[in-house]
């Protein structure tokens, strides 16, 4: 159907949109829980060695992956939250474990130190990143509806207020939390499962920022917004392949100057009603103007 | 006033008969004292009443203490008679202790219902009006939902409204959204942190009128921190005074506005009152 390098491009494309979806959950929540790379790590290694050491199947990999790297997130923020930490120092504190697990993971002989661990078995094809990246497009499309998705945009609103009105804070956004870190783990497995051999260096600092870039860069309102970035961000490093190491200071480039125009992103809560008003008023003449009498007040 | 140790030993009243009680409260920020030893009583056969005082006299933050934003220092707190200090804000609004905010503080990307909804989802129906299971987490029970529009149906907010989001909304509406969020959940006793600040006087007239009609058919005790003077005198059946933190005075209102002392600290001197 594509070219193979295009389907090579298209498949990582599925498996960074996974990983920034991750990433962009606690960040809708406000929260700075940047250590996405860690849990992308934590999958790729777990589901690698899953199927590779333990003959698991690619399935049951994927979903160990998932599982340990939610729960390495679930551990990790329950200890900031412990300790009631915010903004920056969050930041700064779910790094340091990215970091220090890369650290570890380098220095571990089992899983191949700085040298990376491989001959791990090509299971993840297009389709089967397709398919899952369509799997996680509908259950985000269910969180927005659910009380949960509704939790986390009044956590981002006035976090504040929220136990207020007999929510479990804490349990909630831990809840997130470990979904995020599992969606890193999911796309950790799909990445080990297609580039056949990892590297703690893979999961580093540049993986983060790559995974950062789109997140900001599409506007951290919406789902959407996490995919859109990442789908337009991806085009930067592949047309300015020939520049090497100064790839990404493109994809910087282009984040910088979007939030010069819009500092809040591309796809924000307003972008969102105004396009959805514009469609309804499309829809509403394309009928006549019937709507218009039942819902005058619709702008 | 007694001794905390003495309070403890043998409490002065029935606490049970009480819906919410705050004993010999003080609460300090580093070495600023916000509250020192406050006592309130709310549930004594009163439907209404009213903390005043003074801008930085320690209203909010006995709101806060009563909800368990701020565990107080020292002082214990009791609803229906069971110690809830240092318990967690959701476990204290499941109590049935119910509030609203200084200011507006509604969560602007959520719609009206889903604001309302979001509270109402948290307790099982209490007092009959569609009881259902309470949701942790995942979806919006239908009964969470009935208890939500039967809450906006309350305030008077009906219609496509429900499905605007805050800033759409005008003042009273907001006011609105807010005192329909809090009572969603039918509480037992409600702390409205200045719900009349910047209405109008016809709009205060109505926020009084619904205020009594709801604590009588919700049949929640009303408790009210407010700076205009009319609005509280007109409401309340009974008001404690706070000043830098302590219960200057408490009494029905015709006490209060003859209290000397009240009127020195949050009326200004009485040579001033009559001017």
């Amino acid at each position: 159907m594509f070219s193979s390098a295009f389907e090579a491009f298209a498949t990582i494309q599925c498996i960074m949109i996974i990983a920034a979806l991750g990433h962009y959950l606690p960040l809708s929540m406000r929260q700075l829980d940047v250590g996405i790379a860690a849990y992308m790590s934590i999958g790729a290694y777990v589901s690698a060695i899953m199927t590779r050491e333990f003959g698991f199947t690619f399935p049951a990999a994927l979903a160990g992956g998932a599982v340990v790297a939610g729960a390495g997130a679930l551990f990790i923020d329950a200890l900031a939250t412990r300790v009631k930490l915010t903004g920056f120092s969050y930041a700064i504190f779910s790094l340091s474990f990215a970091e220090s697990l890369r650290i570890i993971l380098e220095n571990n002989d089992y899983v191949g130190g700085v040298l990376g661990f491989s001959g791990i078995a090509h299971h993840t094809t297009f389709g089967v990143a397709a398919g899952v990246l369509a799997v996680v497009i509908v259950l985000f499309w269910l969180l927005d509806r659910s009380r949960l998705g509704q939790l986390r945009t009044a956590i981002a609103d006035d976090e504040f207020i929220v136990p207020q009105f007999g929510v479990p804070l804490v349990t909630t956004k831990l809840i997130i939390f470990a979904l995020g870190g599992a969606l890193g783990g999911l796309a950790g497995g799909l990445y080990a499962h297609y580039v056949l051999y990892i590297r703690p260096a893979d999961f580093g600092f540049v993986m983060l920022i790559a995974l950062q870039l789109p997140v900001v860069f599409g506007g951290l309102d919406r789902f959407y917004g996490a995919i859109v970035g990442t789908a337009l961000l991806a085009w930067i490093p592949e047309v300015t392949r020939d520049l090497g190491g100064f790839r990404l200071m493109f994809a910087a480039a282009a984040t910088l100057l979007m939030l010069i125009w819009r500092p809040t992103g591309l796809l924000t809560h307003d972008t969102i009603a105004a396009i959805s008003a514009a469609f309804r008023r499309l829809l509403t003449s394309l009928r006549g103007g019937s709507r218009e009498q039942e819902r005058p007040e619709v702008q | 006033m007694t001794t905390l140790a003495t309070a403890s030993a043998a409490p002065a009243v029935d606490r049970s008969q009480l819906v919410l009680t705050g004993e010999h409260i003080s609460v300090r920020f580093g070495g600023v004292a916000a509250l020192t030893d406050v006592s309130v009583r709310i549930g004594t056969g009163r439907r209404v009443e009213a903390i005043i005082g003074p801008n930085g006299a320690g209203k909010t933050t006995l709101f806060n203490v009563l909800t368990g934003v701020v565990p107080p220092t020292e002082g214990k707190v009791f609803v229906h008679g069971r110690d809830v200090t240092g318990r967690r804000q959701d476990f204290i609004f499941r109590q049935g202790v119910s509030r609203t905010f200084q200011g507006l503080r509604l969560w602007e990307h959520l719609t009206v219902e889903q604001n309302v909804t979001l509270a109402s989802n948290s307790v099982a129906g209490r007092k009959g009006r569609a009881a259902g299971e309470r949701v942790l987490g995942l979806w919006n029970s239908k009964a969470g939902l009935e208890r939500a529009h039967w809450a906006l149906d309350q305030v008077g907010l009906t219609g496509t409204v429900r499905d605007r989001k805050p800033p759409q909304l005008s003042l009273w509406d907001s006011r609105m959204v807010e005192i329909a969020r809090a009572i969603s959940s039918e509480p037992d006793v409600l702390l409205l942190d200045e719900p009349a600040a910047g209405l109008n006087p016809v709009e205060k007239k109505r926020l009084r009128e619904l205020l009594i009609r709801l604590s009588h058919e919700i049949d929640f005790h009303l408790v009210v921190v407010e700076h205009d003077m009319n609005f509280v005198m007109s409401i309340a059946e009974h008001i404690w005074v706070l000043n830098f933190g302590r219960l200057l005075a408490s009494g029905p209102p015709s006490e209060i506005q003859a209290d000397p002392r009240v009127h020195e600290a949050y009326l200004g001197s009485p040579k001033d009152a009559k001017k």
